[in-house]
């Protein structure tokens, strides 16, 4: 967090839906990296500290369960919010056995995916 | 963000623009002319009722005017020989007339009278002799009563020389006669009137009274009283009237009221072919006069025989209207024209040094009190809410006269208590960017072409809309449409999104609606289940199903990476069924998700690769498009968007639709029935194996488990002995799956269905031997046997269904459900 504005790594390997959750997420005053895969994603992570981290599950090279695997131990750990059309049921609680912090389904309900970044990120931006 | 402009510029009015631009001479002489034209057809058509024209008339060389003439009438009923005409004559006189004349039919009938005479003006002047002051008129040519030639001699001089006729007169009204320089009225008075002495002096006192037998309206206007003469021609006719109403005089003698209506009436009808009258109007009055001329075209047929003129009025009326209508279509393009170009030199020459958004100038050209702009995105959506709407008493009605302006693309007016208030759209480019909300002075609002001029200067105003829309009007312009076009489906689409959150794709296979959220919501409201079901919940909900049994059916699906169709209890009588499939992720790494489809087999005439294909394409492929859809909009309905976020949500958005739409366009070739490419290519799954392997799972999951066979499948299979040769096949292929064991076959037919049961109960057939009779490597004994045999062996053109049921422990039943093919 850096004057008070949480950094946000954005992983998600559509463009298009990278690019508008970006926009969203930077008119609510975050500060947003975005990354196109979990590769991607750690890259940043490995020289940038980031807040809390929105990732999709499904996507080439690093998919998102793989990245979870790859930054549990990550130190400071950021805190991971999963964007995925299955994150309800029995399948949101095997996620947040893997070490999630939040799910969101899609399609996204922006509301619930701003109340749980700010809860993350202690209130900011 | 109210954008209104009151820096109204000096040098401009729209009252002066409008009513003073000069009109051309020739517009002033074709209106001047219009009017002439009418004013002469409303006498000419009024002229028979009152008695005006006559084919022939008195001429006079010299000598008295009208006045100096009475006509007395002799009613044809009346028996000549029973008048005393020389008590009649030395009454007239005795009454004050200076000379008394017979026309020439009295002279006939009452040839006992030796004072008149018939023939020629020499006989005339005989008879004239005798009494000087009695002379006979000259056979007529024309007339109602004919074409005379009066000859009076008094004192050795002929004084008189007319051809007189009368029509439509009678005791008491005016006669009309054509003297030298035009018509005449003459007094006409009944003869019994004159012998009783009930007619005043003052009326004959110097005066020649004519005496004639004939009663008005006995013959027609043309009708020639001469024989073997020609009937007047309607030239002729016309030529009288047009020369009698040219005198002046027919408008003195109809009277004040009557010609200062007929002026008023023609000075209007002018009026609307010079000004730039509302085309409702213009009709209104063409129609009125041209039922107003009809009418007194038929009251003209009424009393004579006018139907060739009348024709010709209704035919010169026609041109006429066709006339008046041109010159009000000219008039107006060319004033607007004339404003328009001033308007473009103004809105030019102030546009390049105010402020944006200024549309006082235009205000003020157009004589508007109050205008605001209202800026619209491409979506539609209002980005800059009229706060003025107050100021302009719209406080209610606003928003409804936007939607109406932007619906109807044209100036739509709202009737407020300070006036007339228009909403008008502004495009550019062809594209909708925004309202132009105007108020104008009620001067100015009730001018006819108000709506036009507003519609006229629109494209200038809409340059004043902010420019800060501009960068983002270009892409938003392309995507536009696509919005516009696709938001109804996008609406639909956002709903389905819901359930599609579920691994749910809703379609039928033929591809027809592939989205039919409808059927599906009234489905799931049947079935009582939750807006937003996971799939467990859903696939229970609609099957009818506990939800423990139809979770194991799809962990089995995920499980097998494979597929299963599962009954829907609501929908049974239609054949649908739910499908739960495992789509892997694309890319080849691991993963996928759950697919459940609604089939409606009804209409099934797709090949199982059309099914999975489409559920790929629109379920994977298009899911991302549509999220981001969503969230493009998500950012565009916020006010406070700045620019450049505007910008790249649209350009977004735009790249989301473009990508799904080119996505939806490749299944296109998977709607597209392939009845010419080889059967054997609609069915590109090994069918064995996927029965085999459902018949796995279902024994795993002790479900019951439906394998539907599309029907373009099944007329692969159908030809005589490939359906019995799969049934034996799958029979074979279940291998250790099925306990081996004797089973029972119960067939049931109906008109349109076919329905072979195998139950693995202990009856005595083993399923080696089932296979054998299905292969025809061996004839059953029973008659159920045979007839299955027989239907296996003979099918064709049936369409059906293979399932396998978990009857109990230990036993499995199978229903081939066979059903015709449309």
């Amino acid at each position: 967090m850096t004057d008070g504005t949480a950094r946000v790594l954005v992983v998600e390997d559509d463009d298009i839906l990278r690019e508008l959750l970006t926009l969203l997420l930077e008119i609510e005053g975050f500060e947003v990296l975005p990354a196109g895969n979990g590769a991607q994603g750690l890259e940043i992570l490995q020289r940038t500290a980031v807040d809390v981290v929105v990732l999709d599950l499904m996507m080439p090279v690093m998919d998102g369960f793989a990245f979870i695997q790859a930054i549990a131990d990550h130190n400071p750990r950021p805190r991971v919010i999963v964007l995925s059309a299955a994150a309800g049921g029995e399948q949101a609680a095997e996620l947040q056995h893997a070490g999630i912090d939040a799910a969101v389904r899609k399609p996204v309900d922006f509301k619930e995916l701003l109340a749980h970044l700010r809860s993350l990120s202690g209130g900011a931006a | 963000m109210s954008l209104s402009r009151r820096q109204l510029d000096k040098g401009a009015n729209i009252s002066r623009t409008l009513h003073e631009i000069p009109p051309q001479r020739s517009q002033a002489i074709a209106a001047l002319a219009a009017t002439g034209v009418i004013f002469l057809l409303v006498l000419r058509m009024l002229a028979p009722v009152n008695g005006l024209f006559y084919d022939a008339a008195i001429r006079l060389d010299k000598g008295p005017q009208a006045r100096d003439v009475v006509l007395v009438g002799v009613a044809q009923r009346e028996d000549p020989a029973q008048t005393d005409w020389t008590a009649l004559v030395a009454n007239l006189t005795a009454s004050g007339a200076v000379a008394v004349a017979f026309t020439e039919p009295v002279a006939v009938r009452a040839a006992a009278i030796p004072v008149f005479s018939t023939g020629a003006p020499a006989a005339v002047a005989d008879g004239a002799k005798a009494d000087p002051t009695v002379a006979a008129l000259a056979p007529a040519v024309y007339g109602i009563h004919r074409n005379q030639a009066l000859v009076f001699e008094r004192s050795g001089e002929q004084l008189l020389s007319l051809e007189a006729a009368v029509s439509g007169v009678g005791p008491g009204t005016p006669f009309y006669v054509r003297f030298d320089g035009g018509f005449e009225g003459i007094p006409l008075v009944a003869l019994a009137d004159v012998v009783a002495g009930r007619v005043p002096s003052e009326l004959i006192t110097g005066r020649i009274a004519v005496i004639d037998l004939a009663a008005p309206g006995s013959v027609g206007l043309t009708t020639p009283v001469t024989p073997d003469a020609p009937v007047m021609s309607a030239a002729r006719f016309h030529a009288f009237a047009i020369q009698t109403l040219l005198s002046g005089r027919a408008v003195r003698d109809l009277g004040l009221p009557v010609a200062a209506g007929l002026v008023a009436t023609s000075a209007f009808i002018g009026a609307a072919a010079y000004s730039r009258v509302r085309p409702r109007r213009a009709v209104a009055v063409v129609v009125g006069v041209t039922l107003a001329i009809l009418a007194a075209g038929f009251a003209a047929l009424r009393w004579g025989n006018t139907l060739l003129p009348v024709a010709e009025l209704l035919l010169i009326q026609a041109v006429l209207s066709l006339f008046v209508w041109q010159r009000r279509e000219s008039a107006q393009d060319e004033a607007l024209e004339a404003l328009r170009a001033t308007l473009e030199a103004q809105v030019k020459a102030i546009g390049t040094s105010t402020a944006t958004g200024d549309v006082g100038h235009a205000e003020k050209l157009l004589g508007l009190e109050a205008s605001l702009l209202v800026q619209i995105t491409p979506a539609g959506q209002l980005v800059d809410m009229p706060d003025g709407f107050d100021g302009l008493g719209l406080a209610e009605g606003g928003k409804l006269l936007i939607r109406a302006a932007i619906d109807e693309d044209a100036p739509v007016r709202e009737k407020t208590a300070d006036g007339l208030v228009w909403a008008v759209p502004l495009s550019v480019a062809g594209r909708l960017r925004g309202l132009w909300i105007a108020r104008p002075t009620q001067a100015a609002g009730q001018h006819p072409t108000f709506a036009r001029l507003l519609a006229e200067v629109a494209d200038e105003v809409a340059q004043f809309l902010p420019a800060s829309t501009d960068e983002s009007t270009a892409h938003g312009s392309e995507v536009a449409d696509s919005v516009a076009a696709l938001r109804a489906r996008m609406a639909v689409l956002e709903e389905v999104l819901g359930l599609a959150s579920a691994g749910l794709g809703v379609y039928t296979p033929l591809g027809k609606e592939v989205f039919a959220t409808a059927g599906m919501r009234q489905l799931l409201s049947d079935a009582g289940a939750s807006t937003e079901p996971d799939a467990v919940e859903l696939a229970a909900a609609l099957c009818g199903l506990p939800e423990p049994r139809v979770a194991e059916a799809l962990r089995f699906v995920i499980a097998e990476q494979s597929a299963i169709t599962l009954p829907l209890a609501s929908s049974a009588d239609e054949y649908c069924v739910l499908r739960a499939l495992w789509l892997a992720s694309l890319g080849g790494h691991t993963g996928g998700h759950l697919l459940l489809q609604v089939v409606d087999l009804t209409d099934a005439a797709r090949a199982e690769e059309a099914i999975r294909t489409m559920g790929t394409q629109l379920d994977l492929l298009v899911r991302n498009d549509l999220e981001a859809v969503s969230l493009a909009a998500k950012l565009l309905e916020r006010a406070d968007l700045p620019i450049i976020y505007r910008t790249r949500a649209l350009e977004r958005m735009g790249a989301a639709i473009q990508r799904a739409k080119t996505r939806f366009d490749a299944t296109a070739p998977f709607m597209i029935p392939r009845a010419s490419l080889d059967a054997n290519a609609l069915c590109p799954v090994d069918l064995r194996t996927v029965l085999a392997r459902a018949l796995v799972g279902a024994r795993r999951t002790g479900l019951q488990v439906e394998l539907d066979v599309p029907r373009t499948a099944a007329a692969v299979i159908a030809p005589p002995k490939r359906l019995s040769a799969l049934v034996g096949a799958i029979v074979r292929h279940l291998g250790g799956g099925i306990p081996a064991g004797p089973v029972a076959i119960a067939v049931a037919e109906g008109i349109e269905t076919t329905t072979v049961e195998f139950f693995g109960i202990a009856s005595g057939l083993p399923l080696a031997r089932l296979a054998e009779f299905l292969d025809g490597t061996r004839q059953p004994d029973s008659t159920d046997l045979r007839l299955i045999a027989a239907i296996c062996s003979e099918i064709k053109g049936w369409g059906g269904q293979l399932m396998v049921r978990d009857e109990a422990a230990g036993r499995v039943g199978f229903v081939l459900t066979l059903r015709k093919l449309a």
